[in-house]
């Protein structure tokens, strides 16, 4: 199967750049199709454990994210999709068959197999977040399973033949934390920067059943009876691991900033070098209260990284009028093109989506400004309820663009007359113009009509699913099927794909592609970084795709590994994937 | 007597003191206090209003008896005029004779509403050591521990109140004190909910009380309640009289906050038609401008509260916010100085200020603001938590 995908590669790297463009099509088109589960082979459909219309508990309000990586090397991009499960009417989790998660194998052509027997034990925990790494540094990537109750590690066994087989650690390879822990989102980097995937385990809050506001009566929201919480429950702490080298992690907590900070009602972490300093720095979102946000300063004597908690001063921890937002989902991108890594954070409806630009220096450290407002993503987003959140270049046209997930939480906002809220809200697209972001409206045509059909909508994740050389997405549906869409937008411009390896040396790099000057163009480029674990409780594909603008004939690839070093590889055709191996460069 | 009979009454001591000697116009001008006391006490503006009438048609000596300024005074702040009430009293000569009760009473009226609340709260709970069983004192005092949500000690007060005399005023003062709570938990959007039954029970007792009507239509808004926030603005302008003004500003920020801008600016314009001095809707207006691009415009409508009251907090905290947008950061920094000078405890100046020294680069100095703004923030949770800005 691995030949197969590098056949496939090569059939899209002798497509020519812009190939989808029609020369009398001048304006482009930003379009997308559902993929029924008929067409996509997905039938997964997520049990959110609830069994009426109404929710009862916020462990049934949550729902789960999506995992899209290659889980058998192939090239293209597998679907791994957290199952819930059910919840017996006095809260009580029941997991089985119906909280098994599903992995789907894609043909490369966006037509997927569901795993059955032959892809080994997937987690079946009531589960929220998924995260991917090749953690044992074998070369093909694991699956981290974040659940209500024990995590689960998946060791992916892929053998010669290129077929995945995962086995699941009894011993939860050291980071499965506590019965009692409530897990949500994960993400995986070199935090010590010693070669191998340290881990960030994001815990919401106690689900105990003793406490007097899960006894199932409910509380009241804007007039509705809705399930209670987060407010007034035990918000539990995060827990981080560093890996020992063979994928067993160690907690070590404790021993840095992140046990001694406040518990709060975490989301999700992100790695990523925020402070433009070379190592991974670490941003959690937390619901209703301020964000978490760790400065990595190195090693301390004995090699456990020394983590400098800087949400308040960086600007991270509150939105621009100082108010701890409901922190969901969050996209890392550079959106102003300055080199640096700019986050969007998905939030509660009358809050807007923040967007937190990076302004970071040598002179003042980390530093960011939400300007959501500027940038044009505060009123559109105001009423929404966003989860999921992804930064993606629809239309090829060297801008990304940025997709949003949404939905409420409560199903019973629908009875409560409450003015524009509706449980089932559209998913956005904002499209990068002009220096702002626009909102995708329906106005017009309807090209955008199944991107924005209304669900609950919890987790999304973009790639390119079906290699045609734009990118897809995958949203997660609360108590529902998940929707495929597929990009079928014209391209403006053209694209390309960089996949470093190996694997494991591929995360927390930052990756540069940059067009040459000629004499009508100006030197441009876009930088992007690899990661595990971002959106809302999910995980991305780790070979990263670039927009890029017609005229991008070649491009030249400037990457910086995780432990510093830098190597470049230049005058590389676009409207290919890049298979970039560390060692290969200049 | 028939309250028509009433200002016939007071129209024909008027008449009397207009054509008789000083002396009699003093004696006369008592009456013509008590009877326009006796008016207001009604608590219905429409005799408010006639009272004040009666008091310009009197001659100028009745009209400079400080009997008759006093309950000018009281009237007009009856009717909300606060600022004509203000001038009335800045008028007055400074003597011994201005000790008066009702003028005493005015001041701390405009005091506590305006200037120094709790230096008010602090003069009038003195007061109403000395003047037992004054209802001017009383009320006062109950909107003075209001004022300083000392809820239970403004309900002990009320408690005190009995007598068919003071229905009228129980009742006034008992919705006041419903909508005080209400406000108070209107402070927290976890708290919002609690804020609903008070406030209609605070109609129930005063229906005709549109400022109540616009309170209510306000936590409305915040519950997400568009339509209903909208029906009732509506509801209070149909038989509105002083309480046009809020009820209007009520429709107006709904428009605002409902992306509906050019309603939300009619509105503004309107109030400002009718009180060209109305703050508030001068920064609303200025708001819309912004959100509709026009910074210059909304900087000039800013500039114009400003260079009314440069204390302005409202138009302050717009302008750093549309000069920080604009990138002139120092204008920003000194508006955001000028709030926490004024309010040493204001949240959002404190945090907004740290985030333009941010841009400065001024790390040091937004470290300090940081820890300052977390432990106001910290003691601003507990006073919520353990329920005692509440009144439970």
């Amino acid at each position: 199967m691995r030949r197969a995908v590098w056949v496939g590669v090569a059939l899209v790297a002798s497509m020519p750049a812009g190939a989808h463009v029609s020369s009398s099509a001048p304006s482009p088109r930003c379009a997308f199709r559902i993929r029924t589960p008929e067409q996509s082979g997905v039938s997964f459909r997520h049990h959110s454990g609830s069994t009426g219309p109404e929710m009862r508990f916020m462990i049934e309000c949550v729902g789960s994210g999506v995992g899209m990586f290659d889980a058998d090397d192939d090239g293209d991009l597998d679907l791994y999709l957290v199952q819930g499960g059910d919840v017996k009417p006095n809260g009580e989790i029941v997991v089985g068959e119906r909280s098994r998660d599903s992995l789907y194998l894609n043909d490369g052509f966006a037509n997927f197999s569901e795993g059955g027997d032959e892809v080994g034990e997937l987690s079946a925990g009531f589960g929220f977040g998924v995260v991917a790494g090749d953690v044992d540094d074998d070369g093909d990537e694991d699956i981290l399973v974040m659940n209500l109750g024990l995590n689960d590690l998946l060791e992916n066994r892929l053998d010669e033949d290129g077929v995945a087989r995962f086995v699941r650690r009894e011993d939860g390879g050291g980071f499965a934390g506590e019965v009692t822990d409530w897990s949500m989102g994960a993400a995986l980097g070199d935090i010590d920067r010693d070669g191998d995937l340290d881990v960030y385990v994001a815990n919401y809050l106690a689900h105990d059943l003793s406490h007097r506001m899960l006894s199932g009566s409910p509380c009241r929201w804007l007039g509705c009876e809705v399930p209670c919480g987060p407010e007034g429950l035990d918000p539990q702490g995060d827990r981080l691991y560093l890996n020992d080298g063979s994928g067993y992690f160690l907690e070590i907590t404790k021993r840095t900033a992140v046990g001694k900070a406040r518990p709060a009602y975490a989301f999700q972490p992100v790695f990523s070098d925020l402070d433009g300093d070379g190592d991974l720095d670490l941003f959690v979102s937390n619901d209703s209260m301020p964000n978490s946000f760790y400065v990595n300063e190195g090693l301390d004597a004995h090699g456990i990284p020394k983590l400098l908690e800087q949400s308040m001063r960086s600007g991270l921890a509150l939105s621009d009028s100082g108010k701890e937002q409901a922190g969901m989902g969050v996209a890392v991108g550079d959106v102003d093109r300055d080199g640096l890594f700019d986050l969007v954070m998905t939030n509660f409806s009358r809050e807007p989506n923040a967007l937190y630009r990076n302004a970071s220096c040598d002179a003042s450290g980390a530093l960011f400004f939400d300007e959501a407002g500027r940038f044009g993503l505060g009123r559109p987003s105001f009423f929404d309820l966003g989860w999921g959140a992804t930064f993606f270049d629809v239309e090829l046209d060297g801008d990304a663009d940025l997709f949003i997930a949404n939905g409420h939480v409560y199903p019973q906002v629908d009875a409560c007359n409450i003015s524009q809220v509706k449980f089932e809200q559209p998913d956005r697209i904002f499209f990068w113009e002009s220096g702002r972001f626009v909102a995708g409206s329906l106005e017009g045509d309807d090209d955008l009509a199944d991107l924005m059909q209304a669900r609950a909508s919890r987790g999304a994740a973009a790639g390119d699913l079906d290699r045609d050389g734009d990118v897809d997405v995958v949203v997660s549906v609360l108590g529902g099927a998940p929707r495929i869409l597929e990009n079928t937008s014209t391209h403006v411009g053209t694209w390309v794909g960089v996949d470093l390896r190996p694997v494991t040396d591929s995360v927390g790099s930052r990756v540069e592609v940059r067009t040459a000057r000629s004499s009508e163009e100006p030197q441009a480029s876009w930088v992007s970084e690899v990661r595990r674990g971002s959106s809302f409780l999910g995980t991305e594909p780790r070979r990263l795709h670039f927009g890029l603008p017609r005229t991008a004939e070649k491009v030249s690839v400037l990457v910086r590994w995780p432990d510093g070093t830098q190597e470049s590889w230049v005058n590389q055709s676009t409207g290919q994937m890049l298979l970039l191996a560390r060692g290969s460069g200049g | 007597m028939p309250r028509r009979m009433l200002g016939v009454f007071v129209l024909a001591l008027l008449m009397e003191v207009l054509c008789s000697g000083r002396a009699f116009a003093q004696d006369t001008a008592q009456d013509v206090g008590d009877m326009v006391r006796t008016m207001r006490a009604s608590r219905r503006e429409g005799e408010a209003r006639e009272a004040l009438k009666s008091m310009r048609a009197a001659g100028p000596d009745v009209r400079a008896s400080l009997r008759v300024i006093g309950q000018r005074v009281l009237a007009l702040q009856d009717l909300r005029k606060m600022d004509e009430a203000q001038q009335l009293l800045t008028g007055l000569p400074v003597t011994a004779d201005v000790d008066l009760l009702q003028i005493k009473l005015a001041r701390l009226r405009i005091l506590l509403d305006l200037v120094d609340p709790e230096d008010a709260a602090n003069q009038i709970i003195q007061m109403a050591a000395k003047h037992k069983g004054n209802l001017e004192v009383v009320s006062l005092h109950v909107r003075a521990l209001i004022q300083r949500e000392d809820f239970r000690a403004a309900h002990r007060e009320l408690d005190a109140l009995t007598g068919d005399s003071s229905g009228w005023l129980r009742r006034e003062l008992e919705a006041e004190l419903l909508a005080g709570r209400a406000r108070s938990l209107l402070a927290d959007d976890s708290l919002l909910e609690e804020a609903f039954p008070l406030l209609e029970e605070a109609l129930k007792l005063a229906p005709h009380r549109g400022d109540m009507r616009a309170l209510y239509a306000n936590a409305l808004v915040r519950w997400q309640r568009f339509d209903q926030a909208e029906e009732q603005l509506q509801r209070g302008l149909e038989s509105a009289g002083v309480d046009r003004e809020v009820l209007l500003m009520g429709q107006a920020d709904l428009y605002r906050s409902t992306d509906r801008l050019a309603e939300a600016i009619a509105r503004y314009e309107m109030v400002l038609a009718e009180s060209p001095d109305a703050r508030l809707a001068q920064v609303g207006l200025a708001r819309c401008r912004s959100r509709m691009g026009e910074k210059e415009e909304a900087v000039d409508l800013l500039k114009i509260c400003l260079a009314n009251d440069s204390d302005d907090l409202d138009a302050l905290l717009v302008l750093a916010e549309i000069r920080e947008g604009q990138g002139r950061i120092a204008e920003a920094e000194a508006a955001l100085r000028h709030v926490l000078e004024l309010r040493p405890n204001h949240l959002k100046a404190c945090w907004r200020l740290s985030r333009v020294l941010a841009r400065e680069g001024k790390m040091n100095e937004v470290e300090e603001l940081v820890v300052r703004y977390e432990s106001r923030r910290e003691r601003v949770r507990q006073r919520f938590e353990d329920g005692s800005a509440i009144g439970r």
